[in-house]
């Protein structure tokens, strides 16, 4: 929002005797519109170092079997230590978008030169360790001056260590993962933020995917972890975090019931079985454990939540796939109602819509898979487009009368 | 120091870091043991990776007799192992066992550290060595001519007393 706008339609509501001309003045010297012009300006030095960078970085690459070793260490010395020289006087003076962003390329430059210095010299990684290095300046920087820029740097040296660990060594580094918990997790924790837990969330949980392919793991454990998550956003006090473990949490397990579902029904039943008694007793400590904490919160009327981390699948050995990936389908069914049902009880419209979204899709996903095979194809269609209109408008309208008295009302 | 000034504390510790890794590396010329080791056949599509040439050499295999620890440590995936090479007749160093632990050896045997893994071929269980000089750095575009002996050369390695390597020199036998 700027000054300017403000102003031109401020002026209608003077005119509107909505406020007076003095408190149109008041209100606009309210918001000083300086923030939003360095923001932009802000990006213009960022560009200009990047562009920097690449153009030494190529110089240098094709120039580089010509230089001798010895040289070759001295100059990226001293680009790295010239960046962060750089980088601190213009924080100093106050520059805070580009002093920050030659601090990042100075971090860059210094990965980069472990990378150079080891072709080199011949030296190849056996593991993720050149990683957990490159991210040891990123966390100083971080620490001292909180910028979400370096966050962004270290989840991404961090994850995708772990990434190129897993393509180049099928192994899993422990190092990069207490790194990424105790330096990121701990970042969020002393200054939570939405976008950084978010951040955190995501990369945890990809971390322990990664793990459980490494470690050769029944992927159904990632359900468990998925129910971890969301207990987790149970037990935890700042709101930050509880909305994002929740809402991975349950992304996870909303997934998985759309897997097992469509695995299911289509009768592929292999590889179904985590140890039972291993799985139940982790599964059985955890549904305990958030039991607990919902009657703590005295949040016991959503309990129906939990419906979807159920491990139905253990089932497939009582009757067969088919009617267990039907189980699924009418537990995400059950599901998506329950949440329409306690968005339109709270009036609250984001949990309504994603409740529609969800209901939605779950009929849809249904009516594919059921369908398709026995009814002309532009049958199928017309019906789920007109089946698709009709509950929309049900349920938008129903949306409307909720919502008519007192308005939206948001989380 | 104070906290405004740290930042070169920062910036030295990494550099000491950069100079560490040179300075480790040229010290094996003047402490190191030289050894010469033969390549052996590569998939040719695993070779030539754009700036290195992959290499594979007669101890980067070992039949799994050699394995002088308990199996299932093996079949558990990945792990650390030493191994312990001797010079044949041919002046040639081959492996002579491998173990789960640093072992203590003669002064004629040199330890490598390795990462092993079970392998299994169609007429023996062999172990599959990976000891972190299988790349060689090459300028770029001239790998040509190294892919096709790749299978037929001479490595010559210089080993430090605490295990750190690399490779001297390729030796082509043609």
């Amino acid at each position: 929002m700027n000054q300017k706008w403000m102003k031109r339609e401020g002026q209608k509501w003077v005119e509107d005797k909505i406020i007076t001309s003095e408190q149109l003045d008041l209100l606009v010297a309210r918001y000083p519109d300086t923030k939003e012009q360095s923001k932009i300006t802000g990006i213009l030095p960022i560009l200009a170092s990047v562009l920097i960078a690449i153009g030494i970085l190529s110089f240098i690459a094709s120039n580089w079997s010509e230089i001798p070793p010895f040289a070759r260490l001295s100059l990226l010395i001293f680009i790295m230590i010239s960046f962060y020289t750089a980088g601190d006087r213009y924080l100093k003076k106050g520059h805070e978008a580009l002093g920050t962003s030659l601090n990042l390329l100075g971090i860059v430059s210094f990965g980069a030169s472990i990378i150079l210095l080891g072709q080199t010299f011949h030296l190849s990684a056996v593991d993720a360790r050149l990683f957990v290095f490159w991210s040891l300046p990123a966390v100083y920087y971080l620490y001292r001056d909180r910028s979400k820029l370096y966050l962004f740097l270290l989840a991404a040296l961090t994850i995708g260590g772990q990434i190129y660990s897993l393509n180049e060594f099928q192994s899993f580094s422990y190092l990069l993962l207490f790194l990424f918990i105790t330096c990121i997790g701990g970042f969020v924790f002393l200054y939570p933020r939405k976008l950084e837990t978010e951040l955190f969330t995501i990369g945890l949980s990809t971390q322990i995917f990664i793990l459980l392919i490494v470690k050769d793991f029944n992927l159904l454990w990632f359900l468990l972890f998925g129910f971890a998550l969301y207990t987790a956003g149970s037990w935890v006090h700042k709101s930050v975090f509880k909305q994002s473990f929740k809402r991975l949490g349950t992304i996870i397990g909303f997934g998985f019931a759309y897997g097992l579902y469509f695995f299911l029904t289509n009768e592929i039943v292999s590889d179904f079985e985590p140890h039972k008694i291993y799985y139940l007793s982790v599964f059985i400590l955890i549904l305990a454990l958030s039991i607990y904490a919902k009657r703590a919160e005295n949040t016991f009327l959503s309990i129906w939540e939990l419906l979807i981390f159920l491990p139905y699948f253990f089932l497939v050995e009582l009757t067969d796939a088919l009617a267990v990936g039907l189980l699924y389908l009418i537990v995400m069914f059950v599901y998506s109602g329950f949440m329409l049902a306690a968005g339109y009880r709270s009036e609250n419209r984001a949990q309504i819509n994603f409740g529609i979204v969800l209901f939605l899709l779950v009929c849809l996903m249904g009516y594919f898979n059921l369908a398709w095979a026995f009814m002309p194809k532009s049958i199928f269609f017309l019906i789920g487009g007109i089946l698709l209109f009709i509950l929309n408008a049900f349920l938008q309208r129903k949306k409307k009368q909720i919502l008519k008295n007192g308005g939206p009302h948001h989380e | 120091m104070n906290n405004k000034r740290r930042w070169i504390l920062v910036a030295a510790l990494q550099v000491l870091f950069l100079l560490f890794i040179a300075g480790s590396y040229y010290s094996i010329d003047y402490l190191g043991k030289e050894i010469k080791i033969k390549t052996t056949p590569v998939d040719p599509r695993d070779i030539l990776y754009g700036d290195y040439v992959t290499l594979r050499f007669d101890i980067s295999t070992a039949p799994l007799s050699k394995w002088k620890g308990d199996i299932g440590l093996l079949d558990r995936g990945q792990r650390v192992a030493y191994v312990v090479l001797e010079e044949n007749k041919e002046g040639y160093h081959v492996v002579q066992e491998v173990y789960p632990e640093k072992p203590d050896v003669t002064s004629d045997q040199i330890v490598l550290k390795a990462k092993t893994e079970k392998f299994w071929s169609e007429t023996n269980d062999t172990i599959r060595l990976i000891y972190g000089f299988e790349r060689y750095y090459i300028q770029e575009n001239t790998g040509k001519e190294l892919e096709q002996q790749a299978s037929d050369m001479d490595v010559i390695l210089s080993v430090a007393p605490w295990g750190a390597h690399k490779i001297i020199e390729l030796q082509t036998n043609k």
